[in-house]
């Protein structure tokens, strides 16, 4: 056991490049490269943001419709990774957030905004049915996670 | 303040383990190959297939509309891995196969369920344990 103390990490040859041995010891992967460079959990039912990382705002457009502006910005606006869900805590899928008839309850990148380097806009939607599209509509928890390049 | 400049990093007792203090009470540790994500994509899936961005992916196939296959550079050590995804524009991210070497994923039109749809971008995340 040994233990290594430091406050930064720095590649050699390239300051943002670190390679870790992975699980199989056959392998390697990047340590930047895996790091999350944004994370949020937002419950827009009450406007309150549950935890955050590398974000410096959140602005909530309208029901179901949330943009986040990074602290440190992407290296490229479309070169990145984008996982959203929700947690319906409304109505345990008994009414119109989901159900038998519905689809679940999703979140996902906004398709009518451009991509961009410094923020994202994304949103979380109630399930469709056979006559109505998924609406827009606040949860509890809204999560939205950010893997890419740093500039 | 202190900087550790180098290019790889192996753990002392096992090459594949180094632990991190990473708790708000400065105590706990946790893992930092566990941590990290293993494989992420952003894929372009309208028109000609194209990566856009990923890490640890090879090559990424069209199958059919809303249906591609995502071959990896370095495998999984087994297909029990935790996959992860997110669409755009009403799209979902089902995830129909695993392997340990690539994934199938459909983009469904969450408007319309039973559609498979192609999305720009199509992402998704994979945690778990390198060969």
């Amino acid at each position: 056991m040994a233990t290594l103390k430091t406050n930064t990490l720095t590649g050699t040859s390239i300051a943002g490049s670190i390679a870790v041995t992975g699980e199989g010891n056959s392998t390697t992967t990047n340590l930047q490269q895996g790091l999350a460079k944004h994370w949020v959990n937002y419950d827009s039912s009450d406007q309150a943001i549950g935890g955050s990382f590398n974000q410096s705002s959140l602005t909530d457009n309208a029901a179901g419709d949330y943009t986040s502006s990074y602290t440190s910005n992407l290296s490229g606006a479309e070169d990145k990774c984008i996982s959203t869900n929700v947690w319906n805590t409304s109505d345990d899928a008994s009414n119109i957030n989901a159900g038998s008839t519905r689809g679940g309850a999703n979140a996902d990148q906004a398709g009518d905004t451009a991509q961009s380097t410094s923020s994202i806009n994304w949103m979380s939607y109630f399930g469709s049915s056979a006559d109505a599209n998924a609406g827009n509509a606040d949860f509890d928890g809204n999560y939205c996670m950010t893997h890419g390049d740093l500039a | 303040m202190s900087t550790l400049r180098t290019n790889a990093l192996e753990g002392m007792d096992a090459k594949n383990s180094i632990t991190i203090v990473a708790g708000a009470g400065n105590i706990t540790t946790t893992n930092v190959q566990e941590g990290l994500v293993k494989i992420w994509v952003d894929l372009d899936g309208t028109g000609t297939i194209a990566i856009d961005d990923s890490l640890n992916c090879a090559s990424a196939t069209d199958n059919n509309t809303g249906n591609y296959t995502v071959t990896y550079t370095n495998n999984m050590a087994s297909a029990t891995y935790s996959p992860t995804g997110g669409g755009s524009n009403r799209r979902v991210i089902i995830f129909e196969s695993r392997a340990t070497s690539n994934t199938n994923i459909y983009s469904q039109d969450h408007n319309d369920g039973t559609n498979e749809a192609d999305a720009d971008p199509a992402c998704f995340h994979i945690c778990g344990d390198l060969a």
